[in-house]
């Protein structure tokens, strides 16, 4: 509550200094670009990471603005989502009552998009997301976009793919009981027994949860139900994916199995503890993750984030950037109008070339182009080896 | 109640259940006894055990492994962030005579603080979802049996703890004088007890405790800024179980806790289909039932001379 | 040797003793007489520092009181038993005994538990026993003696009789006997005024916050007036 207090006193101190500085310079137009991030909660790093790469952005903007003599500038104003879909609806609620912003960047998380989506839609107020993947979320004609990040039902059918390959007669899913979690759950499920899979058992955790041994030991009892051809798949957010991983590294089915998971499975915490390293190692660990494919974009925002942070962007922090970046072009094109950039954006977005793959948006406003890549962890943990890419749009794996 | 889980599902969740019950009981103990001598029930309480859990990685990163020594760090540690956090906050209120709603909120306070702390600090280092570096084997195996060098740290730990604190309690000076001060604050004032720095004392010791209860929390699952606060629920729990003024209630409080996490859980998902997701719903229904049905606790079930006193 | 000048004290923001001066002598038994709300209790607590002081000063000897902790005042040879809650009814007699022993220095606790025995034998007996299970006039003999224990030069006993029955309370004034005997300083509040008239050596009437008589135990009991009018009938 202190918290939420301060940071309305800081947004309303801002919107009162930047009112300030437009009638000092009243040739200057100020387009305000919100932010809506979780900066508390689990997901704080994250957060505060991507609200660097979206400063990086729109200093470069700028920049570039006032180089060439226009009198637009972009300002950003800030929210904690506090990781909630209550506090993501909150959050916007209060960007746009305090600066007025027709456009938001953020939030993370699709339960958080989802929570703020009903006053986007009913305040003609765009959110740009750049990390939200949950099927749920996909829905044509509203006010969120879902740029640059493919929705799940893309991954889904490469992990579905992976398991039948690898001859999993059955599968286990441990899924984070959130809409991404049961999204990526009920997808895997659909594409695994559409292509032949059998039987899926399938345990929810609950999002808050850190601590997972009765988790791990259902997943093994489940296991050890099927029998030796069952696979398992783990859909973890982190913090729970290192715990979960810590009670298993001990339990007999669960490391003679196969592994499948998503990326929170795949942090530098995790690779950093020996015993997890192992575990992954002998499970075969696969996940499939956008591929980090270069693109000319990438070298340069890595070396410009160095510059003026002097620290390394985290990871997806150039998904936040390009998002930044998108939200941007396309004020500049259509205005600080809602309903002009949301006619616009798909056009805008279209033409951007990102820092990891090319923006391309389909009928529902999110990512269309999907070009995974597949990565085991290496024998000895000491990291993950792409051992292959799933491109979406075609549904085929290849192995290199 | 467990016939219907397999035969393995039932061993490991009841190992799972005494090695997170123990846990649970050296972080609820602490509870109560903030309660009994300072009335306070203390929601910063879990803050103590994430800075001793902090305390340990950092430790442990610096390359010294010494279990012992760590343990030790993670006591300093707890324990200096309980004192301070009675002469910046608690002792200044009290003082004020303030309600006993307004301590509430006021230790809700002082956890966020001390969370946003550890946070501000977790990012400057990234120190995220680490583990201490002690790792993991089997170090007994007999059929579905699976007894983790992590059970045989976390189980004896506690329990020694547990036993030196009622000890303590009971057979020390200090021990009496937080007794008394526990059952008559009042009269311990006019006999002379000087009451502050019992207070002092109960301090340092409620917060050591949590502190390494957090080093050995932060050995079970990851040290992040939020891994005492997402127990504090489970440990208010067992405190409350134990009527938050005996120990042993408490104590059987917290493995009562953990049971239900564990076992029941797993019972109601194999036998009816409840969703695991629920298990965080666990704790705050005991805590339901005991306040409307027995706001006591246990404790009238199994007095004992050396409980501590309302 | 206490001196109390002009006090004014009550509890919170209510006044309950009015600029009340009187002092008690030195190795004496002194009463406090007062019907319900006189501020007998709130005199007592004054001096304890244990509620709001308004105004006027308490003198222990040349020593101002107001202000020093409670915590404190015991070890300026000054003993209480409150009323009520007077014992810590949670732990064992022995501990309650340790407590009240702790402020006198190690090596002189046993030799004054070893004296305590003889005031008060049958405290003795029940060492192990949780205090809560003591009769009612054991428990009475439980809080004069932590009091005791701390060897204290002035006793102030609130209505130590209360609630006990005859045979039990002249056992409690027996005893009071004893220690003034001892000579200790003895200030008594009390309600059954006739009982302490016939122990003590010297009493205060309150009513209302106000001193309205003073004089030996033999006065008060001879002034039919006062113990009519003030006292009730006994």
């Amino acid at each position: 509550m202190t918290r939420r207090i301060v940071y309305v006193l800081l947004i309303v101190a801002m919107t009162t200094m930047l009112g300030a500085t437009a009638t000092a310079q009243d040739d200057m137009e100020i387009y305000v670009l919100g932010v809506a991030l979780p900066f508390t909660g689990s997901f704080g790093t994250f957060g505060q990471d991507f609200e660097r790469g979206i400063d990086l952005a729109v200093a470069q903007m700028n920049g570039e603005l006032e180089a060439a003599g226009s009198a637009i500038r972009f300002e950003t104003a800030s929210a904690d989502t506090e990781q909630t879909p209550e506090g993501a609806a909150r959050a916007l609620q209060t960007i746009v009552q305090t600066t007025g912003a027709q456009v938001v960047v953020g939030p993370l998380t699709t339960s958080e998009v989802l929570g703020a989506k009903q006053f986007a839609d009913e305040n003609g107020v765009i959110i740009v997301a750049m990390a939200s993947s949950g099927p749920a979320a996909s829905i044509p004609g509203d006010n969120i976009f879902r740029v640059i990040y493919p929705p799940d039902t893309f991954s889904s059918k490469a992990f579905a793919s992976i398991a039948l390959e690898r001859g999993h007669q059955n599968m286990v899913v441990l899924y984070v009981d959130d809409p991404f979690g049961n999204g990526m759950n009920e997808q895997f499920i659909k594409n695994y027994q559409a292509s032949g899979g059998g039987e899926v058992a399938s345990f929810g955790y609950a999002p808050q949860s850190t601590e997972l041994s009765a988790e791990a030991a259902a997943v093994s009892a489940a296991l050890a139900g099927f029998g030796e051809d069952a696979g398992f798949f783990c859909v973890c957010f982190p913090g729970a994916a290192e715990a979960f991983v810590q009670v298993s590294q001990i339990d007999p089915i669960l490391t003679s199995v196969q592994w499948l998971g998503n990326e929170a499975m795949t942090s530098d915490e995790m690779l950093a503890d020996p015993g997890h390293a192992q575990t992954l190692a002998n499970a075969d660990f696969v996940t499939v993750s956008q591929s980090a494919d270069s693109t000319p974009l990438t070298p340069i925002f890595h070396a410009d984030f160095v510059a003026m942070f002097d620290k390394e962007p985290g990871i997806f922090t150039n998904y936040a950037f390009d998002a930044a970046n998108i939200a941007m072009l396309t004020m500049l094109a259509a205005g600080n109008d809602g309903a002009a950039v949301k006619s616009m954006l798909p056009f805008i977005s279209n033409h951007y070339i990102g820092t990891a793959v090319q923006a391309f948006l389909d009928e529902n406003g999110d990512q269309a182009i999907a070009s995974y890549g597949i990565r085991q962890v290496a024998e000895d943990g000491s990291g993950f080896v792409l051992i292959g890419s799933y491109d979406g749009n075609t549904d085929t794996i290849t192995y290199k | 109640m467990g016939d219907n889980l397999p035969p393995a599902l039932l061993t490991t969740s009841l190992v799972n259940t005494i090695q997170i019950g123990s846990l649970y009981a050296l972080m609820a103990l602490g509870i109560t006894l903030t309660f009994s001598v300072m009335k306070l029930p203390n929601f910063a309480h879990a803050e103590y055990a994430t800075a001793g859990a902090y305390a340990a990685l950092i430790v442990s990163l610096s390359g010294v492994l010494n279990p012992l020594v760590i343990m030790i760090a993670a006591f300093v540690v707890g324990a200096l962030s309980a004192l301070i956090s009675h002469l910046a906050v608690f002792k200044p209120l009290e003082r004020r005579d303030v309600s006993f709603y307004t301590l509430i909120l006021a230790s809700f306070a002082v956890g966020l603080i001390i969370r946003y702390i550890l946070f501000t600090m977790a990012d400057y280092f990234n120190l995220f979802d680490l583990r201490i570096a002690i790792p993991l084997r089997v170090l007994f195996r007999e059929g579905t049996l699976i007894l983790s060098n992590l059970f045989a740290w976390v189980v004896p730990t506690s329990l020694v703890l547990v036993f030196i604190l009622t000890l303590l309690l009971n057979r020390s000076p200090l021990g009496r004088e937080m007794r008394a001060l526990a059952n008559n604050v009042n009269l311990a004032r006019v006999i002379g007890i000087p009451v502050e720095r019992v207070k002092n004392y109960t301090w340092l010791l409620v917060g050591g405790l949590a502190g390494v209860a957090g080093a050995l929390w932060g050995l079970q699952t990851a040290v992040h800024p939020l891994m005492g606060w997402g127990a504090i629920i489970s440990v208010f729990a067992a405190a409350i179980l134990g009527g938050l003024s005996s120990f042993s209630g408490t104590i059987l409080g917290a493995y009562v806790v953990a049971f239900s996490e564990n076992t029941v859980i797993l019972f109601l998902n194999v036998n009816y289909g409840v969703d695991l997701a629920y298990k965080p719903a666990i704790p705050f229904i005991i805590i339901i039932v005991v306040l409307l049905f027995r706001p006591q606790g246990l404790t009238k079930l199994i007095r004992r001379a050396g409980d501590l006193g309302r | 040797m206490i001196t109390i000048r002009e006090l004014t004290a009550g509890y919170g923001k209510l006044e309950i003793l009015q600029d009340l001066s009187l002092s008690f002598a030195e190795r004496q038994f002194s009463a406090v007489l007062g019907p319900n709300g006189s501020g007998k209790s709130t005199l007592m607590k004054a001096i304890m520092n244990l509620n709001t002081v308004f105004g006027g000063s308490i003198h222990l000897r040349e020593r101002e009181l107001i202000g020093v902790p409670t915590e404190a005042i015991s070890r300026l040879g000054i003993a209480y038993v409150p009323q009520r809650e007077n014992i810590f009814d949670e732990l064992t007699v022995l501990e309650n005994l340790q407590l009240g022993a702790r402020i006198l220095p190690k090596h002189d606790r046993p030799t004054a538990l070893k004296e305590l025995q003889e005031i008060f034998p049958i405290l003795g007996r029940r060492g192990a026993q949780q205090a809560v299970t003591l009769s009612g006039g054991e428990h009475q003999m439980l809080a004069i003696a932590i009091a005791w224990l701390s060897k204290p030069s002035i006793m102030l006993l609130d209505e130590p009789s209360a609630g006990l029955a005859p045979a039990i309370a002249i056992d409690v004034f027996r005893v009071l006997g004893e220690l003034r005997e001892q000579g200790m300083t003895l200030i008594v509040v009390e309600q059954n005024a006739r009982r302490v008239l016939q122990y003590c050596d010297y009493a205060f009437v309150l009513r209302e916050g106000m001193l309205v008589f003073q004089g030996t135990a033999e006065e008060c009991l001879r002034d039919e007036e006062t113990i009519k009018s003030y006292l009730g009938v006994h």
